[in-house]
């Protein structure tokens, strides 16, 4: 894969966010270019969601700014933000628990302009996510975990994202269906073209199915680079894809010898 | 018939018409909260005020009933949305109880502003059914009472179908039903917090227009918000259905508790059921069983 040649579609300049005293993000940079998968992965509480609530407007950044597509986007709405394309489907499976399946994902279409082409969407959708065509008239609340999450992706979706931001696709469920919501996240990206920035815990399918992926520490990034590149560096290897760490004498892992290069 | 038969059914009329008004009260105020997260203190002073304007509109100004009780909606409609649009907007973001004490706030403005522009003194209008009434068998029923039914019955099922399948309605249904979500998804939900906010105050506009003939223009109809809130905690806070079923029991229990009971227990009886309900049976009769513990 070769580096994109043309400006990037989102860019973010040394973002800061607090949740009053508690500073989660500590000047992050980082751009999205478009029609590439771009992952985002770090530990437990180092800022990824926020990172992602704050490019979607649900939280406005101390300083630092949001560039989508020209535009100065930070401060504004959420609900302006999505309308211009930049769509967050946030953690945890925020579905409308009491609209049908149907009904939910004609709410993810309430944020386009252009309303052609909603029903032939709607079809897409279902291909993508056989699952949920099976449910159609079913409340949005009683399904499966994994099918909720299928549900938020594909009501993100229904409103033709430019930017689709995925907040922890993979949580809670079991690596089969993580591996298939993979696939489906790959296809919609080589399919439509949509821009895709995920967040992730499970580095090695995220690294796998993203082409550029950046590394956050306790709000700051620590390492960038495409994510074949990231892959094959040791301390990426060690600390989050759980291979090729140094074993000591008695066979017992020993990651405190090692330092991270990036620190 | 039977005299005390006839007496039952005449009551039974009687409380449901008066407490189909309590449902719509309670309707108003649950769809508030539900799809804002506050509750509407104020409710009963904007229903207060839309009686005084349609007063104004009727006696001072000659317009005849209808086309005054059309602007008396409309005005109270505008009303809501400027509410909610300048001053409930504001605190957006902070703790539930701002929203509580904001509420009561323009209440007390809102009866304020009335008693200065109207004075203390009650007054009534006349509506198109003002002394008519019909037989229905051996029971006896003024015609307003039968308007007021149909009309709560009117808006009801309006409100039903405006919320089932419209896509405004929808869209109210699902950022009452995850905010965030429904921000995420590109729904305006500041405006739509703002047109619910209208649209529940030309409910409580056309409740008010209802209640003023059979009570008078007075000050003290933003009594009814009390009842309306027992009919919701009768009802199972939230729920909908809850809302009407529970304010056709508080009609009802007025009605009986006014002739089987001693004096006095008429006024208190829709506050002792609310009481009762909340120690003994929190939950209502159709509330949310998924609903939060805590
Ligand atoms: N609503 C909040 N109020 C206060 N602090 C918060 C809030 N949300 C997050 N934080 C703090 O901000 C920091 C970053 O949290 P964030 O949720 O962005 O982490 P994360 O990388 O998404 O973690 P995870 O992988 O567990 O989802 C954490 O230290 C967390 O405690
Ligand atoms: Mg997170």
């Amino acid at each position: 894969m070769n580096e994109p040649k043309s400006g990037p579609l989102m860019s973010i300049r040394n973002i800061e966010t607090w949740y009053g005293p508690i500073n989660a993000i500590r000047g992050v940079s980082l751009d999205v270019h478009e029609g590439r998968i771009v992952a985002v992965l770090g530990a437990n509480g180092a800022g990824k969601s926020t990172l992602l609530r704050t490019i979607a407007g649900v939280i406005d950044p101390f300083k630092g700014s949001v560039v989508f597509d020209g535009q100065v986007i930070q401060g504004l709405d959420p609900d302006e933000i999505a309308r211009r394309g930049v769509v967050l489907v946030p953690e945890g499976r925020q579905v409308f628990p009491f609209l049908t399946v149907r009904e939910n994902l004609m709410m993810g279409a309430m944020a386009r302009r252009d309303k052609a082409g909603l029903s032939d969407d709607l079809e897409q959708i279902f291909d993508w996510f056989p699952r949920l065509r099976e449910r159609t008239s079913q409340n949005g609340g009683l399904l499966s975990g994994g099918e909720q999450q299928m549900l938020a992706i594909g009501r993100a979706l229904m409103s033709r994202p430019r930017v689709l931001l995925l907040d922890e696709p993979s949580l809670g469920l079991s690596p089969l269906i993580t591996k298939d919501i993979f696939s489906i996240i790959g296809r919609v990206n080589a399919e439509t073209k949509t821009t895709i920035l995920v967040v992730e815990q499970n580095a090695a399918i995220a690294l796998k199915n993203a082409q550029d992926a950046y590394i956050m520490e306790l709000g700051r990034i620590v390492a960038a680079g495409l994510s074949e590149e990231l892959m094959q560096k040791q301390d990426v290897k060690e600390f989050y894809l759980g291979t090729g760490a140094t074993t000591g004498a008695d066979g017992r892992m020993q990651r405190w010898k090692r330092r991270k290069t990036w620190r | 018939m039977d005299a005390q038969v006839v007496q039952i059914l005449q009551l039974t009329l009687n409380g449901i018409s008066i407490g189909s008004i309590y449902a719509l009260v309670a309707l108003g105020i649950v769809l508030t909260y539900k799809a804002t997260e506050v509750l509407n203190f104020a409710y009963g002073d904007i229903l207060m005020m839309s009686a005084f304007i349609g007063w104004g509109l009727i006696v001072v100004a000659g317009i005849p009933f209808w086309p005054a009780a059309l602007i008396t909606i409309l005005i109270a409609a505008m009303l809501g949305y400027f509410l909610d649009r300048h001053v409930m907007r504001t605190i957006v973001g902070q703790p539930q109880f701002a929203g509580v004490m904001l509420t009561i706030a323009l209440a007390f403005m809102l009866r304020g502003l009335v008693s200065m522009g109207f004075g203390p003194t009650s007054r009534s209008y006349p509506t198109p059914w003002t002394g008519h009434i019909t037989h229905i068998g051996p029971i006896v029923v003024t015609d307003l009472n039968l308007v007021i039914l149909a009309a709560a019955l009117i808006v009801t099922a309006l409100l039903f179908l405006f919320l089932r399948y419209t896509q405004l309605g929808v869209a109210i249904q699902a950022s009452s039903q995850n905010q965030l979500a429904a921000y995420l998804c590109g729904i305006r939900v500041k405006r739509l917090n703002s047109f619910v906010w209208a649209l529940t105050a030309a409910m409580a506009a056309v409740a008010g227009l209802l209640l003023a003939p059979i009570a008078l223009v007075d000050i003290s109809l933003w009594f009814v918000v009390l009842k309306g809130l027992a009919a919701l905690v009768l009802g199972g806070f939230g729920s909908i259905p809850g809302a009407i079923l529970g304010g056709l029991l508080i009609g009802l229990i007025e009605q009986f508790a006014g002739v089987y009971l001693p004096d006095g227990a008429k006024e208190m009886s829709a506050q002792l059921v609310l009481i009762g309900v909340l120690i003994f049976w929190p939950r209502g009769l159709l509330g949310e069983a998924h609903g939060r513990r805590v």
